[in-house]
């Protein structure tokens, strides 16, 4: 493992001076709607350009590491994820705030993004190498059978019937398709609507489809945006380390999990945080209680889409192939800086590298304290806020967060009509969760599908080049088992009555 | 469990409408090459079998429609005017304009209490506040080019 003079030399006043106010900025940006990670990397970029190399990195990885957090806020407080990491965190975030336990939640949410930093940023200090090469065996293959797994959750996200979770997640596959196919180059149902040429913005959907639907049903009635139960005196820090430290498994495996899709080029936080959390629902004793407000489910999310951030450095540092969007414009900051990343980062410029690694611990650790602090003011406020103030000042945050993904008006209508069509389509019974994960998903799946299949034709072998491959069997094995798991539980406590 | 099930009318009438929709993905996938056409095709048909199990289960075994919420229509149907409005005139008369009048429109809207002069004061202020700050915030810091449209 790498020296102790690296450490000492991460811990610099003015490194650690850089390190919380990356952590408090990335915080805030992530957690308005529509202002993702990357926007906040790229927006804060230039202020990095003046500083030392590993400085100007650490500076960064705190930004990044402080915005994936802060999209819980509004996931939690608002069923809005403030960037597209923190999807699955409104399953059990926003129930949680319903019924009274916000601020748990708020603070649960610190606790895992603090774990998921942490173990992302050791297997980015010990095993970088090794990992990046294991990055480099996922081919299109593997990627559609991860989408198939990701999609495998809508069998626990469906409300009600499992085939309305199904029509919704073909219809969110279906809309997926709208634009500029990647493979082939075809324009698919844009019509005259030129606006549609880059398809669906995945951002502007997932506000529309989590916020509006709860804005018009919030001026509905009176009653209180958010119930409070107890009074709100201090962190429930805990009561939230002993949920904590009984789901340690949990989190490890979560961490873990997002650790390895964050190095898969592409994949990113909300993959991540989608498949630790149907791996967590699947290993639970009631499965049946994740999407009400289970503890659990959080942990899951939120400690695998931090874990991304040091998992997604692997391919950059070492391949010089970024992991995700953020780390694409993070790699942009390097080459500025004059680092090349590549094999050789480790030996020819390992001062910085390390000093880096050792920052960005540092700067998980401080989000315990930084995010505790502005949770708690955060959800004082929308409890407290009244709701003729809150539903104008979260409109105006959609507006603004679906306007700002690409400065573009005809965003923001597409993310208003979407909303309605979530709204109207939840009054027929069809939740926008399952539509959400087709959209996110659907792209990966179909340019993983079609690649295969053209990878496979060229081999002559086009439909076992998708069953023969060691990782898309285990990708497989997965996806069946949590399909099938529930309905075997189900069946062994069907058996046995003393269980009940 | 419901003790007197009903037929989820709603949740026909909606795979119904997911039908269509899917005949109309299918339909549209004709023009696209063969690459292009696969996946749309799959998922349209995917969602038309779906929507069919649903409408055929949904008559055979009538279960609990999905509950409709309590509440204003007239108040949910108002915010969607105003976002409706909000979002087509954002560009052409300005964001600063339109974001005052649907600010104020959804304060009034969400507003269930008596008027009081000190209450419209103070909502008044801290709205003035909440737009101006985000405004500074986007515009200024985060330098994103709002619409100015013709009237700012």
């Amino acid at each position: 493992m790498p020296g102790i003079e690296f450490l000492l030399a991460a811990l610099t006043p003015y490194n650690i001076m850089l390190a919380v106010a990356g952590v408090v900025a990335g915080t805030m940006i992530g957690a308005l709607p529509g202002l993702t990670a990357t926007m906040a990397i790229a927006v804060l970029i230039p202020f990095t350009f003046g500083m030392p190399p590993a400085s100007g990195l650490i500076a960064l990885g705190a930004i990044y590491t402080g915005a994936i957090y802060g999209g819980a806020y509004s996931a939690i407080l608002l069923n809005t994820p403030g960037t597209p990491s923190a999807i699955a965190t409104t399953f059990d975030g926003y129930p949680m705030a319903k019924r009274g336990d916000g601020d748990l939640a708020v603070t649960l949410a610190c606790i895992a993004s603090v774990m998921g930093g942490l173990v992302g940023a050791a297997f980015l200090l010990m095993l970088a190498p090794p990992l990046a090469r294991f990055a480099l065996a996922f081919g299109p293959v593997e990627y559609f059978w991860l989408a198939v797994f990701g999609l495998s959750l809508i069998a626990s996200l469906s409300e009600g019937s499992l085939l309305k979770g199904l029509i919704g997640g073909a219809a969110g596959l279906l809309l997926g398709t709208v634009g500029l196919a990647e493979v082939g180059g075809d324009i698919r149902y844009v019509g005259d609507f030129n606006a549609l040429l880059g398809g669906f913005d995945v951002i502007a959907a997932l506000i529309g489809l989590y916020c509006v639907p709860v804005l018009i049903d919030l001026v509905a009635t009176p009653d209180p945006h958010l119930k409070l139960t107890h009074q709100v005196a201090g962190f429930r820090l805990r009561e939230a380390a002993s949920i904590a430290w009984r789901s340690r498994f949990n989190l490890i495996r979560s961490s873990v999990i997002g650790t390895l899709v964050g190095i898969l080029p592409g994949a990113g936080g909300s993959i991540a945080s989608l498949v630790s959390y149907s791996e967590a629902r699947r290993v639970a004793k009631d499965p049946k209680r994740f999407g009400t407000g289970e503890p659990d489910g959080i942990l899951a999310t939120e400690s695998a889409n931090n874990a991304t951030v040091g998992g997604g450095f692997i391919p950059t540092l070492v391949l010089g192939i970024p992991g995700t969007p953020a780390d694409a414009v993070i790699l942009g900051a390097l080459l500025v800086q004059g680092i090349r990343t590549g094999p050789t980062l480790f030996l020819q410029q390992g001062q910085i590298v390390y000093t880096f690694i050792y920052g960005l611990f540092i700067a998980t650790v401080l989000m315990l304290p930084i995010g505790l602090v502005i949770g708690r003011y955060a959800f004082k406020s929308i409890v407290s806020i009244p709701k003729a103030m809150l539903v104008p000042s979260v409109a105006m945050l959609t507006i603004l967060g679906s306007y700002a993904v690409n400065n573009n008006v005809e965003q923001v209508q597409q993310m208003v009509m979407i909303g309605i069509f979530g709204w109207i389509a939840a009054r027929f019974g069809f939740t926008a969760s399952p539509i959400v994960l087709g959209l996110i998903l659907g792209t990966i799946a179909e340019s993983g599908f079609v690649q295969g299949y053209l990878i496979g034709n060229a081999r002559g072998q086009p439909i076992s080049e998708f069953f023969t491959r060691p990782i898309s069997i285990g990708i497989i094995a997965f996806t069946l088992l949590g399909l099938a798991y529930p309905l075997i539980t189900a069946r062994k406590h069907k058996r046995s009555p003393s269980n009940e | 469990m419901n003790e007197n099930p009903r037929r989820d009318i709603p949740g026909i009438a909606g795979s119904a409408a997911f039908i269509i929709v899917g005949i109309l993905a299918f339909w549209g996938a004709r023009d696209f090459s063969p690459l292009g056409s696969v996946f749309p095709r799959t998922m349209a048909v995917a969602m038309i079998v779906f929507a069919a199990a649903y409408i055929a289960m949904a008559l055979l075994r009538p279960t609990a429609p999905a509950a409709m919420p309590a509440g204003s229509p007239w108040r949910r149907g108002a915010v969607m005017v105003v976002l409706i409005a909000w979002s087509f005139l954002l560009g052409h008369v300005g964001f600063l304009t339109t974001s005052v009048i649907a600010y104020t429109a959804l304060l009034i809207i969400a507003n269930y209490d008596r008027w009081t002069p000190r209450m419209a004061v103070i909502y008044s202020v801290v709205g003035a506040l909440v737009l101006g700050g985000l405004y500074w915030v986007f515009h200024e810091v985060l330098q994103v080019p709002l619409p100015a449209g013709m009237l700012l």
